[in-house]
């Protein structure tokens, strides 16, 4: 295990060729890339959650309209740019997880 | 003269292919601004009803400058102008993409790209942190400037307020989370229907041309059109009440107006 930490501190960027056809760094270096996919798959957990609140601001949009039928068009409006305001984060993710995939 | 490396002359380094599509839609909503014009200054409204694009944009504007009274207050009346241009902007960068309107940076002979097939179209500008960055910071400037405007050398208290230099890192939150927002909408859109297409021309590709009308339709659908439309409606709503937060609250605003001290009304609560 901490094997792994070790290799993953080494390889922030990728190493030179020659260096790579020793086979310790090669598999260094992939272990440190495999890092990369277990964190984005962390970020699932996060979507979980976003999800929620997306559904908790529907659910009050949809009380509120059901108490006060004549509000419906001003409701619909605030409902829909609080869905934006919430997804957000779940762009934020998904821009990191793409960050993470393609540039790092 | 070789027309084909006078787009990609290094002004900045290289021009990215989003460039054009922004000229374009700036161009739109510049040639829609000319023909209005021209159209209404033959109209007059004591004499008959307005027709065809008069009309809907007095709808329009009637539409705008009541959102953002609504939002900012009657101070800000003349504001309207901005945001619907902004509106438009986003709104159409996401839209123009859908027509076939060719690229004209990809149609030189040395592009390097292996699938410039199916690059070959407008791209939405904002798929480029340039350009959502950009009206960011227009938002941000003039966010600066009207606080300046109504608290003069107050503006300089909101850093030594209950907690000293924390305004300093609060300021800045607008800016990024406006722009990443756009980003990050419109670059996973262009992500995802990508990866279909790339799918299409792998898998069936003569059959593309059959494939391409039948699925295609709804991602543009979800991902320019009603997600163009709900960010633009979101960048503009949190553009005005960032930009509200340095004037006085509506209330102050209908306060000076009001008629409460008038001497006919000295016994009105």
């Amino acid at each position: 295990m901490s094997n792994l930490l070790g290799n993953l501190l080494l390889l922030a960027e990728k190493p030179s060729d020659e260096v790579l056809k020793d086979t310790a760094y090669w598999v260094a270096y992939w272990q440190a890339q495999g890092m990369k996919y277990v964190g984005i798959g962390l970020m699932l957990f996060t979507m979980a959650l976003v999800s929620l609140g997306e559904g908790l601001v529907c659910m009050k949009g949809v009380e509120g309209v059901a108490k006060n039928p004549e509000a419906d068009g001003k409701i619909r409006t605030t409902m829909i740019i609080g869905t934006g305001l919430v997804e957000t984060c779940a762009i934020y993710t998904l821009v990191l997880a793409i960050l993470l995939i393609f540039v790092v | 003269m070789n027309m084909d490396n006078i787009l990609r002359t290094d002004f900045f380094n290289v021009l990215p292919p989003e460039f054009i599509t922004s000229m374009i839609v700036m161009l739109i909503i510049i040639v829609l601004s000319f023909v209005i014009y021209h159209k209404q200054k033959h109209y007059d409204p004591l004499k008959d009803s307005p027709k065809g694009i008069v009309n809907v944009t007095e709808k329009g504007i009637e539409i705008f400058d009541n959102y953002v009274t609504g939002n900012m207050g009657p101070d800000f009346s003349n504001f309207g102008g901005y945001i619907m241009v902004l509106g438009m902007y986003i709104f159409f960068g996401f839209l123009v993409g859908m027509t076939g309107f060719p690229n004209f940076i990809y149609l030189g002979e040395d592009s390097l790209m292996n699938n410039s097939h199916l690059f070959s179209g407008l791209s939405n500008p904002f798929t480029n942190i340039a350009f959502p960055l950009d009206i960011a910071i227009l938002t941000f400037a003039i966010t600066q400037a009207i606080a300046v405007k109504y608290s003069h050398w107050g503006y300089f208290k909101q850093f030594i307020a209950p907690i000293p230099f924390i305004n300093l890192i609060e300021m800045w939150a607008p800016l990024i989370s406006l722009s990443l927002r756009l980003f990050g909408n419109a670059f996973a859109g262009f992500c995802l229907s990508t990866i279909v297409y790339q799918a299409i021309d792998g898998i069936a590709g003569g059959w593309g041309l059959v494939l391409v009308p039948g699925v295609m339709p709804f991602f543009h659908a979800y991902f320019d059109v009603f997600s163009g439309f709900i960010q633009a409606l979101i960048f503009v709503t949190l553009s005005m009440m960032d930009i509200a937060q340095g004037a006085p609250s509506i209330e102050q605003q209908m306060e000076k107006v009001s008629l409460k001290n008038h001497p006919q009304n000295r016994n009105v609560a």
